[in-house]
């Protein structure tokens, strides 16, 4: 039994360390990447989404490999609604930035394709100036002098614990940031994190969790919202 | 609480097996007493959590392990259960006056001023007790008012029973109604609670016939081609979203069907179409 346990703490922890592996370095902040985007005359903008991670679910605060096997299979119920549901509600962030953008006299358009960061050559890039991806074949393809990346690192639902012990309800979780590349230096030009996040309303371990549900797409309309309101 | 209503309360836990009410049917009130009504406060509990401090816990033996582990789910509880309450017992204080100015207004006198107001075309009448007759439905209606946490806007959750003539009430069909009052301004909501609070009366009253009104004439059950939506309304100056069907839209409002099966019914905004609504459909303001 106890090298039962051992394996499902194994696995348990594989599934939380996996996310990691994918992060991308955060800009070095500074007062110009908080300015919306801009654009000049001529300058073509595309607005493309980084292929989207599963909704999962996430256990921060159960410190040891016992106490996320634990916590796993306590939400065990949880992480078969995560992967019910898809992120289908976000994918018009694009169009969303799109109006935005072209509201201010830019000329942007949407880019179907979701990119595969994984797929890309490196730029030799710092991550903190400029992306670590070199994002000209996708500038070639397109005609883009400028592209405007959304990507989410985290969504789903996350319920905080304390070793074995939950601290607090579940609630659905939304993080990820939208960013400005200048296609000609490989320079960001604006960095926009977002994070979201609710509660269910009223009980939140109903039979097939209503509440939480409709938490979840409270937050992937609040990420939506407050990218595209922060590109105006 | 009654035999009537003990078993109308089992009956809720039944799947639903009826439509809403033919449109000659006759109707029969009933509610839950003559007791003044309650004003709860809407609260956000979204705050509230246990201590994130690390905790070792004692091990000599898988025993005094587990019994450590349950001391500290135990611990947890007690720490959110006193969060809780202490956000409860904030909300109830700021919104004293309201309480107060609801509490004035007693449940026999809601269902009175109810039950005239609604547009129902057959025969009505309120019961004192759930007696069931057979030659009309019996509609038990047990309604909950709160204040939102802006305290901008009134909030009815209805549980509306319906009995068909003759049948027991195992036969019920119940369905949960939820009305958000549309937006005040802050001048607006203190002169709601004026005078004994009798504009909050009339509009708590407003919104139970829209409540009935709703939970009489829709489908039982929303058409499952519908796709669900998030759909956007006010509570308050707050925005809210709901996952929902939608089923109507007119005079300022959504109505929709949530995910739990609910009917939810909320303003959108304060359009010129909501005046225009006035007074041929009660509750839609």
């Amino acid at each position: 039994m106890i090298r039962s346990i051992l394996l499902a703490a194994a696995i348990a922890a594989s599934f939380t360390l996996a996310g990691c592996a994918t992060m991308q370095q955060q800009p070095r902040p500074h007062a110009d990447l908080t300015r919306p985007p801009q654009a000049l005359a001529g300058q073509r903008v595309g607005v493309a989404l980084v292929s989207l991670p599963k909704p999962g679910v996430s256990v921060p605060g159960a410190g040891c490999l016992l106490c996320v096997a634990a916590a796993m299979t306590a939400n065990s119920g949880l992480a078969r609604l995560a992967e019910s549901l898809g992120l289908d509600e976000f994918r018009p962030v694009r169009q969303g930035l799109v109006a935005a953008l072209r509201a201010k006299g830019m000329d942007a358009v949407v880019i179907d394709e979701e990119i595969d960061l994984t797929a890309l050559p490196d730029s030799g890039g710092n991550g903190r100036d400029g992306p670590q991806k070199d994002f000209s074949a996708i500038a070639r393809k397109y005609g883009l002098h400028k592209l405007l990346v959304v990507q989410l690192d985290r969504v789903g639902f996350e319920r905080t614990y304390s070793a074995y012990i939950p601290r607090s309800d579940p609630r659905a979780v939304l993080a990820g940031n939208a960013r400005l590349i200048n296609l000609q230096t490989n320079r960001y030009e604006w960095y926009k994190p977002v994070h979201a996040s609710r509660q269910a309303d009223g009980r939140w371990d109903e039979d097939r969790y209503p509440g939480l549900t409709n938490a979840y797409y409270q937050v992937l309309e609040m990420g939506k919202d407050d990218l595209v309101e922060a590109a105006k | 609480m009654t035999g009537a209503w003990r078993a109308l309360a089992f009956a809720a836990c039944l799947p639903a097996a009826q439509a809403a009410l033919p449109a000659d049917a006759a109707l029969a009130l009933h509610g839950p007493g003559d007791a003044p009504l309650v004003l709860e406060a809407t609260v956000d509990l979204s705050t509230v959590a246990a201590s994130d401090r690390r905790v070792t816990y004692p091990g000599p033996n898988a025993a005094v392990f587990i019994g450590a582990v349950l001391v500290h789910g135990a611990v947890a509880e007690s720490q959110r259960a006193t969060q809780r309450d202490r956000l409860r017992r904030q909300a109830e204080v700021a919104a004293t006056l309201e309480r107060e100015a609801m509490g004035k207004l007693r449940m026999g006198e809601l269902l009175r001023r109810a039950l005239e107001q609604l547009p129902w075309q057959a025969g009505k009448k309120l019961l004192a007790e759930a007696t069931f007759p057979a030659g009309a439905w019996t509609v038990s209606v047990l309604p909950r008012y709160a204040v939102s946490a802006d305290r901008l806007a009134l909030i009815l959750d209805g549980e509306v029973a319906l009995v068909p003539p003759g049948q027991l009430p195992s036969s019920a069909h119940v369905v949960q109604v939820r009305v958000v009052s549309r937006p005040r301004s802050q001048e607006e909501a203190r002169r709601l609670w004026e005078d004994g609070g009798t504009q909050a009366h009339a509009e708590a009253v407003s919104m139970l016939v829209h409540a009935l009104d709703l939970a009489l004439r829709r489908p039982a059950t929303a058409p499952a081609d519908v796709p669900f939506r998030t759909l956007r309304y006010t509570e308050g100056a707050a925005l809210k979203m709901e996952r929902a069907q939608p089923e109507l839209q007119a005079c300022g409002r959504h109505v929709m069907r949530t995910l739990r099966g609910w009917l939810l019914s909320a303003p959108t905004s304060d359009t010129p179409e909501a005046a225009s609504c006035e007074p041929a459909l009660p509750g839609w303001r």
